[in-house]
């Protein structure tokens, strides 16, 4: 019972020992944060791949054109949530005056996106939830109709027909304007009026799919709405059009006499599906799925039907490599502030040796009333491991917060230094991710709590080896 | 002459001290490594950035250009700063049928003296140095002969790969098939001086064939294509066609030797709005009003800065850690401070001043402080200088690739250490140290000679 007591009481009163404590906080505070935010980082990018690819990802090799049947079938299979089909090709935007842009055309079935969180909260006009409209659309509007025909008329001369009228595309945020140089934030505002004043369409040209002599084709298109994903890819390269359309635009007529194109389908498991062999079993699934749908549906032979490519996007060697070498990365960190620890043990040690040296006599005198010497060493590695532990959880509570708040604490030293140091242009996200890891918690706690319990190990064995005789005498 | 003593004798019998100047050491050490590290990359970047762009840079942020551009350099020749200057035109376009990237169009004689384009071919030798597609020495049945206007078409296409083994690429190089034939269909939008589109409307097609491999080691840049200034000038429309002015997007100067940087852009933007004033009277004067005239610093601001940024954000993490050691050596002066308190009793009533005794920790701080940067910045450049064998030693005998040399821009670990930042650095750790002892310094010279000396 003294043992804790005293514990308790050198604990109390030496206030030098909260250096030790500010030391493992500290330590403990920036590994949390650093490896939360480097796996988050390693997370984000996961969620990314998997959100634009989904967990597997089926890839005829051959132009096809009954996507939606082939995506309806693959639905019906047990632990699938959702497939999509997509379709692309690269072109070129023509903005307005002298602004032309580079771009990724992606095709999509809306009907089927709108539902996914992306297009729920980056679109900045459809996003507000619509009871009319329940999900987002390429649909032109009426005054976007208006203003075209006028715009048709006055450069043509005639009434657009319907086949004349343009197509409403999505565009990402920075395919249409550039972030803040300091904030690094998009001014949602002025792009919404920009785009609310547009009077002229815009052209696309792109070429068919797998053909070398670039064979143009150019369409007028007219933006509907604006996507931010916080991502740089998607946000300064894509922009998206209805998947029908798309297919038509890339696409070549087939032998059934409709326009086939190539395109690949990302398929989302239930999120209860989490096993490689339950995985493998519905990867298998597909498989059959498509076989039989290539060779009843489409008549294809069988050996035509095999050029397909059935994938698991995330065990591809890209992602894998950029994972690993964040990883190693971290470890790097983790080194470095590893030594860290080392200076907050040697605290520690200082401390405690004073603290010995300064009570030998209450030393002398608990030995001489009984006490062993594992009892006395026991009260100073308690008093260590105290410490660490003391040390550890508020090392803990800080970079907890401060890994949820880190978007906060980003902006005040933007607001402070006057730069910003976390750009999606360097970092391919635009927030910094801010969840706490706490599956690494527990070893970087325990890392804390070892560290100080060794700080106070030497001190420990000097006080039990202390000759009570020699500790009471007067000098 | 006591003090020196006393400090002597403290450092060396007091093995404790030694933690101090373990601390200080370590601290010294990792910093200068980190930041050796960080700002050779950060040197490494500049100076690839500073190859790629020349000294200063006349930009007009529209595709559609500026006109006049050939009389405002013979203007610039007229001063005697300017080495050489060249024209530039960028655009994107649509390859084959389905990537698009950004096209640059370059007089290359010019643009290789303006920047250090030339280090960056893969092929080197001087009939690599141009866009002329080669003669075939050993045309097959296949090989379709070029018209000698096709010959002028030639493009080179940046990145290769750089863990690529030479052997690899010589291979690739070999395979006539990517040496001479691989034609690309390059589609580009024509756009007039207006900014609207003009030619067939529908985007301009030409067939370019493959010269010449180049890597800057700019993410950005290594993604283009760079083609012959004439031929894309043409391509897009800016050449004049249309009967309107021939238009660039760009001018890169290089300055002469010793001309200072910001002088010369100064003096160029000076230059440059003359030469607006004078041309305001004639066709699309307009064009020429929002131009803007960089360094190769502001041009490259984008990419340079995050670097610097992460640097400034390391510095900020190592004081914080920094002050860690600040601790370490205050609570061990405390102890030793206390622990000799009778001996400090005597020193005092033998008459030693207030002063002195303080004098006696805070130079005893002082020693730790040296001694430990000492040491710290001796191992931290051991380290640096040795970075690439001890990498190397690493990977060989763990196989552990703490470098890989495709995902880092550089193939090597900086190893250079940047010596009056190690001065830095061990001054501030000196300071640091003074800053420990200060409190334990205080707390002797405050010491009253009779409580010292009572036996407790």
């Amino acid at each position: 019972m003294h043992k804790l007591f005293l514990s308790l009481r050198y604990l109390r009163k030496k206030r030098i020992v909260f250096f030790g404590i500010a030391a493992v906080t500290l330590c403990v505070a920036l590994l949390i944060v650093i490896t939360s935010i480097f796996n988050g980082f390693v997370r984000s990018l996961h969620d990314y791949w998997l959100q634009s690819q989904g967990q597997i990802q089926l890839t005829p090799r051959i132009a096809m054109h009954p996507y939606e049947d082939l995506v309806e079938q693959i639905e019906n299979i047990d632990g699938i949530a959702a497939a999509r089909a997509t379709t692309g090709t690269g072109g070129l935007l023509y903005l307005g005056p002298g602004d032309v842009r580079a771009v990724a055309i992606v095709g999509l079935d809306l009907n089927r996106n709108a539902r996914d969180e992306i297009f729920h909260k980056g679109l900045l006009l459809q996003s507000v939830p619509n009871p009319q409209k329940p999900v987002a659309d390429f649909s032109l509007s009426p005054e976007i109709r208006d203003k075209f025909t006028a715009w048709y008329e006055k450069k043509f001369r005639r009434s657009p027909t319907a086949a004349d009228m343009p197509v409403g595309i999505i565009v990402g945020i920075g395919v249409l304007a550039q972030p803040d140089k300091l904030t690094d934030k998009y001014d949602r505002h002025a792009i919404i009026e920009q785009l609310q004043q547009r009077k002229e369409p815009m052209y696309i040209i792109s070429g068919k799919q797998g053909e070398m002599t670039a064979q143009k084709i150019r369409r007028l298109c007219w933006p509907v709405d604006v996507l931010e994903t916080g991502t740089l890819h998607a946000d300064t390269n894509l922009i998206y059009l209805p998947f029908d359309y798309t297919r038509d635009l890339v696409g070549n007529v087939g032998s059934t006499g409709e326009k086939e194109c190539l395109g690949q389908i990302g398929i989302y498991l239930k999120p209860n599906i989490k096993k490689n062999i339950e995985i493998a079993r519905i990867k298998q699934q597909v498989q059959q799925t498509w076989m039989r749908f290539a060779t009843t549906r489409m008549n294809w032979s069988e050996s035509k039907a095999a050029n397909v490519s059935i994938s698991d996007p995330m065990q591809t060697s890209n992602a894998m490599m950029i994972t690993q070498e964040i990883r190693k990365q971290l470890a790097i960190m983790q080194i470095l502030v590893g030594l860290v620890c080392v200076v907050a043990a040697l605290l520690i040690f200082v401390t405690l040796k004073m603290i010995v040296m300064q009570r030998t006599k209450d030393i002398g005198i608990i030995r001489a009333l009984g006490s062993s010497r594992v009892g006395i060493a026991a009260i100073f590695l308690a008093y260590g491991a105290a410490v660490g532990l003391t040390g550890s959880i508020l090392g803990l509570a800080l970079g907890a917060w401060s890994t949820r708040n880190i978007n906060v604490i980003e902006s005040l030293i933007t607001k402070l230094l006057g730069f910003k140091i976390w750009k999606s242009g360097v970092y391919f996200f635009r927030d910094i991710p801010n969840e706490v890891d706490w599956s690494a918690t527990w070893w970087i706690l325990i890392t804390g709590l070892i560290t100080a319990t060794l700080g106070a190990l030497l001190p420990a064995i000097h006080a039990a080896r202390l000759q009570p005789v020699d500790s009471l005498r007067y000098e | 002459m006591f003090k020196l003593l006393l400090i002597w004798r403290y450092f060396v019998r007091k093995r404790v001290a030694l933690i101090a100047v373990l601390a200080v050491t370590l601290l010294v050490m990792m910093v200068l490594v980190v930041l050796s590290v960080m700002s050779g990359l950060i040197e490494n970047t500049r100076s690839r950035n500073h190859n790629w762009t020349g000294d200063i840079v006349l930009t007009r942020h529209s595709l559609v250009g500026f006109p006049y551009y050939d009389e405002f350099i013979d203007r610039l020749y007229q001063s005697d700063i300017i080495a050489q200057a060249t024209p530039i035109i960028k655009t994107y376009g649509l390859l084959e049928s389905d990537w698009t990237t950004p096209l640059i169009g370059v007089r290359l004689d010019e643009f290789m003296h303006v920047t250090g384009f030339a280090e960056c071919l893969y092929k080197t030798t001087d009939e690599n140095k141009t866009f002329t597609v080669p003669d075939i020495t050993d045309p097959g049945p296949d090989t379709p002969s070029l018209t000698p206007e096709q010959r002028k078409r030639g493009f080179m296409r940046g990145g290769f790969l750089r863990s690529s083994s030479s052997d690899l690429m010589d291979s690739i190089w070999q395979s006539s098939q990517l040496r001479y034939y691989l034609p690309l269909p390059i589609t580009v939008f024509a756009i007039n001086s207006r900014g609207l589109l003009t030619g067939s409307q529908a985007g301009e097609n030409q067939t370019f064939w493959f010269v010449n491999y180049f890597r800057t080691d700019l993410l950005d840049v290594d993604d283009t294509i760079l083609v012959d200034f004439d031929e894309l000038q043409k391509l897009s429309w800016m050449d004049g066609q249309d009967g309107q002015p021939p238009r660039a997007s760009q001018i890169r100067i290089k300055l002469k030797d010793n001309i200072d940087l910001e002088t010369a852009q100064t003096q160029i933007a000076q230059f440059w709005r003359e030469f607006a004033q004078q041309k305001e009277k004639q066709d699309h004067a307009e064009l020429l009003t929002d131009l803007t005239v960089q360094t190769w610093k502001e041009y490259r601001r984008d990419y340079i800065g995050p670097m610097e940024n992460e640097k400034t954000l390391m510095i900020i993490i190592f004081s914080m850690i920094g002050s860690v050691a600040v601790f370490v050596i205050f609570a061990i002066f405390y102890m030793i401070v206390t622990e000799k308190i009778k001996d400090l009793g005597i020193i005092k009533s033998l008459g030693a001043s207030k002063w002195a005794l303080a004098q006696v920790f805070l130079g005893y701080g002082a020693l730790v402080g040296m001694v430990g940067s000492l040491l710290g910045t001796a191992l931290g450049c051991a380290i640096v200088l040795n970075a690439n064998k001890i990498e190397g030693w690493l990977n060989q005998e763990f196989g552990f690739r703490l470098w890989p040399p495709d995902i880092y821009a550089i193939d090597k670990i900086p190893d250079v250490v940047n010596f009056s930042e190690a001065a830095i650095i061990a001054l501030v750790a000196v300071l640091a140290s003074l800053a420990g002892a200060l409190l334990p310094a205080r707390r002797a010279a405050k010491l009253v000679v009779v409580d010292a000396l009572r036996i407790e």
